[in-house]
């Protein structure tokens, strides 16, 4: 909701198995981004938005200004 | 039968009754409905009955094959939650155990218009400018 450029799908993956073949699910929940990050298990917002800004070739900020 | 149990609609009511703007859901099933469209078809019907802010649209993946397209549903069940404008919120399969409580909450935040982040995740979250699809895989509880 807070930016247009993001869109998220919540996938069972009991009903669309080729989707674990597809990224090779061995725990969930399994987070992809862009079809080729991946991040395991829950994690915290902060190391979310890292990987959100790694995927698309941003510069993620330096000293973590991003409060854990 | 219902598939929400009666104190767990009784608890839904409730909270459903602090929704300000409207919800709408939008179900992608089919004419030949496999178990799990049944399923999921019957769940959101039971959810939008908990309040007037939810509406339920259903609508036929082959039949309306091009609103299918709009909304990028390649795959049913398929349920999109919009409020004044379409926030790329999908869910695909049966929204059932944890993901229904993902469900109810984005109901809330979408009815809010807010989906409560703090502000310096907002101010991270601004600055991309680029599409990011994420895709969060589960497995039902």
């Amino acid at each position: 909701m807070a930016n247009e450029y993001i869109t998220a799908d919540m996938i069972e993956l009991s009903e669309f198995p080729h989707i674990a073949v597809k990224h090779n699910v061995q725990t969930v929940p399994k987070i992809i981004i862009n079809e080729e990050h991946s991040l395991t298990g829950s994690v915290p917002d902060t190391e979310f938005i890292q990987a959100i800004l790694k995927a698309i070739g941003n510069k993620t900020p330096e000293n973590n200004i991003l409060k854990t | 039968m219902a598939i929400i149990p009666e104190k767990d609609r009784k608890k839904l009511t409730d909270i459903f009754k602090s929704l300000s703007n409207d919800v709408r859901v939008i179900f992608f099933t089919q004419e030949f409905e496999c178990e799990h469209c049944k399923m999921t078809r019957n769940l959101l019907e039971e959810v939008a009955a908990l309040s007037e802010k939810i509406s339920l649209e259903t609508y036929d993946f082959v039949k309306e094959a091009e609103l299918a397209k709009k909304y990028g549903i390649d795959r049913i069940p398929a349920t999109a939650l919009l409020g004044d404008r379409d926030y790329g919120i999908r869910f695909y399969g049966v929204p059932a155990g944890y993901e229904f409580t993902s469900l109810i909450e984005d109901i809330m935040d979408i009815s809010k218009r807010d989906a409560g982040l703090p502000e310096e995740i907002l101010n991270e979250l601004s600055k991309i400018d680029k599409p990011v699809h994420i895709q969060v895989l589960i497995s039902p509880t």
